[in-house]
Formats: C-alpha cells, structure tokens, sequence
C-alpha cells in the first residue's frame, strides 16, 4: 500500500514518548521497543499531533530545514512514514 | 568495538547528563499483605501526596525527561485515586510499569490499564503453589487472587511478569515459577537479594553461599566463561541512580534510587529541577564515582553485582561492601564462570 500525498497521518495515541536531548523518543507497548528519531523524524513527530496530510509534512521540511530537494526528501519523508506504519507509530487514512 | 543498543545509548546520555529516564514511584506504603521480608514496616505513618500536587510532579518528570514511570508500593491499587494518576501520566506519554501483589485487579481495572496502553505489570509471586504464597505473604486467599488476575492481565493483552525474590524460605520456586510463565505466556523477573528488615545487618531470610552457588548455576544464561575487562569492571561497581535513575516516596521525598534512602529534598518543598541539581544531589554524585577502597581494590570485584542500596541497609555504607554481595560474587568465582 503505497502512501500518497494527501494520505493524512495520525500518530497511535498508544504509545509513549518524551523529548530528550532535542530527539523524540518513542517506545510501543506491544513491544516495549524503544526508537530515537533524528532531527528530521522528530519534527515530523511533533507536528504530526496535528493530523496532517503527506503533503502538508513536506511543505513543514521544506519551510523548516535548508536545501529541501522534492523528489529526494519527499521519497525519504514517505520511506520514514512507511517505517512508522510498519512499527505501528503512526495509522494513515487514505485520501481516495 | 561493541555497537550499543539505542536503549544503551539512551541509558549512557542519559547517566552522563544527569536526565531521569526512569523514576521508581512508591504511590503509597498502605498495603494489605503483610510480606515476611518487607522492609518498610515502619513507614505507615508516611503522608501521601495528594492527587493534585502529584499530578504537578508528573508534569516537572515530564519535562525533566522521564519517560519510563514504575509505581509500586505498597500495594499502589489501596490509593484510590491511583488510577486517575496513571491516567494523567498517560495522558503526558510516559511509559509506565506498575509492581502489584494482584489482588485487588479486577476486570474493570484490567481493562482500563490495557485501554491506556501500560508498558507492563508486575505481579509478585513468593512461591508457585498457594500455601507457602500465603504463608509468606501473610494473607490467605491472596496467592489465588494473583494468579487469577494473571491469566486475566494476560488475557487483556498487557505484558505482565511474574516477579519474584528468592530467599531462604522460599528457595527454588524460581524454578516453578518460571515454568508457570512460560506455561502462560508470562515473563519472569527474580532477585536474589533480600533487604533487611532492620538496617545495618543482613536479612535473616538472605541466601546462604550454597544456595547463591545454586541460584546462579540454574539461571546463568552463558554456557561459557564470560571474558570482562577493566573498564568492564569499572561499569559494573558504579549505577545509575541519582544520574538516569531516580526514587519517589509517597510523601515526596526524592532519592536517587528507591532503594538508596539518601533524601535529596522534598517535592512538597522544591521543583524537582532544583532539588535534582541541588548540591545534595552533585555532591551525591561526586562521591558515587568514588567507591570504597575494599571494593575498588577487592580481586572479586568482577564477579560482583553490586547495588549501593543493598550495601547502605547492610553495612550503612553505601559506597562499602555488604556481606550479601561478597557472599554472591563468591559463589559466582567459584562457578568459574568468567576469565
């Protein structure tokens, strides 16, 4: 299942999770597994308390980090999202 | 070079920066078991926190930098505003454990901490068969209660373990009951340490060497002689508390660790930053990293499992020796289980 652009993300309110040293740290309970994203994954973690679609993630990179390239940080943004459904961190609702 | 976890490292950053990951929370001292071995026998006439102000603590931990939250007791569910405590720590995303003799879980309850997504709940076993469980615990019916509450957290989906202390009294049961969590699907802690009921002195149920010897030959999980160097060595005698690790008791008095009763200040009185970084606290810290000489210079001290909380209820020393860890890391020479 493919994640498009106007798919909105929505973070598992079942997880735990705390900022520490300016990375978001995030266990599941199912697991107890502990993950540390970087710079990058923990501002989309933080913005992500807001529902947004893929598109408007993108549009917060571009807007917050330099040098954002379209087609090579969208493609990681989307990989980093297919991460996070796979652990089970995040559920995306379909635009279609 | 050894690639560590990231909880390793998280562990390692958060020791070097002084950042309480984790904090032990004893909610109450109220407890309706009377345990053979407990130690805070004397602390019933502690005033609890109440909700409000707990619901502040969990906020500055919060912002402190905890993520992992244990409550135990106690029994933390006499507390009955214990669950709307867990709920607001939920509500601020901690990780949270809870330690519980079981019996006083019930379906409702079961379903609302499986409903909040708890990381784990520990349920206290003295033994695998009721009448010793009930024996040691000083309640008939209560080996019965835990058992069925169990099943019944495991069937609600929580992580639960079987925790356990091994002492003289009740020595070989960790065996049963380990096979009891595999039968159900369980995890299983044990301790070998039995703190004290009395300070300065050893617990009267504490292994004896023979029985240490026998504790470890059937729980080591290395088949082959483990090979540990210096800085190894150096790791293993010092620990995290009052660095990532931190203790609260029911009344609000912070401690390093839950077991070590050094009372950096009060949480009544102070934010918790201040008395974190209070000179109490640093000073702690500062003599943590120097260690008895009878410790740094004893040629056991790599077969030692050394714990400052065990050493200042044994010996009231906590940078000494106690008679338990040397009897322990004794037995573990012996094994040869090291080179």
């Amino acid at each position: 299942m493919s994640i498009k652009p106007d798919d909105i993300i929505i973070k598992n309110p079942n997880i735990a999770q705390r900022l520490f040293e300016e990375r978001m740290l995030v266990i599941t309970a199912k697991d107890s597994m502990l993950h540390r994203f970087n710079e990058v994954g923990t501002h989309i973690w933080q913005i992500l308390d807001n529902n947004l679609s893929v598109k408007e993630i993108c549009n917060s990179i571009k807007e917050n980090f330099e040098g954002f390239d379209p087609i090579k940080d969208y493609n990681d943004i989307i990989s980093f999202l297919d991460t996070l459904e796979k652990k089970h961190l995040i559920m995306i609702s379909k635009s279609d | 070079m050894k690639l560590k976890s990231i909880s390793q490292n998280v562990n390692f950053l958060a020791s070097k920066k002084n950042i309480p990951l984790s904090t032990l929370i004893e909610i109450t001292y109220k407890c309706n078991h009377k345990c053979y071995y407990c130690y805070q026998k004397h602390y019933n006439s502690y005033k609890e926190i109440p909700y409000k102000k707990w619901c502040n603590i969990l906020e500055q931990l919060s912002s402190a930098g905890t993520l992992y939250l244990t409550f135990s007791g106690g029994e933390p569910f006499l507390r009955n505003d214990f669950l709307k405590i867990v709920e607001y720590a939920r509500k601020l995303k901690f990780g949270i454990s809870i330690i519980t003799n079981g019996t006083l879980l019930n379906k409702k309850i079961i379903k609302f901490l499986s409903d909040i997504n708890i990381l784990d709940i520990g349920i206290s076993f003295h033994a695998s068969y009721e009448h010793l469980h009930d024996f040691l615990c000083g309640i008939n019916g209560g080996f019965n209660l835990a058992r069925k509450n169990l099943e019944a957290c495991l069937n609600a989906g929580i992580k639960t373990i079987i925790k356990h202390t091994v002492s003289s009294l009740n020595f070989g049961e960790f065996i049963k009951l380990k096979k009891l969590a595999k039968k159900t699907g369980a995890l299983f802690e044990c301790d070998c340490f039995v703190l004290p009921l009395e300070p300065l002195g050893c617990s009267p149920y504490s292994l004896s060497q023979t029985k240490f010897i026998s504790f470890v030959k059937k729980t080591f999980l290395f088949k082959h002689p483990i090979c540990i160097t210096k800085n190894q060595i150096k790791e293993k005698l010092h620990c995290d508390a009052g660095r990532s690790v931190s203790g609260i008791r029911p009344n609000g008095d912070l401690l390093p660790c839950i077991l070590l009763p050094i009372v950096f200040g009060n949480l009544l009185q102070k934010p918790f930053n201040e008395i974190w970084h209070s000179k109490i606290a640093n000073t702690f810290r500062q003599k943590e990293k120097k260690l008895s000489s009878e410790c740094i210079k004893c040629n056991m001290n790599k077969y030692c499992s050394r714990c400052h909380g065990i050493a200042f209820w044994e010996s009231g020393n906590w940078r000494g020796k106690a008679k338990s860890l040397c009897l322990f890391a004794n037995s573990v020479k012996s094994l040869k289980l090291f080179r």
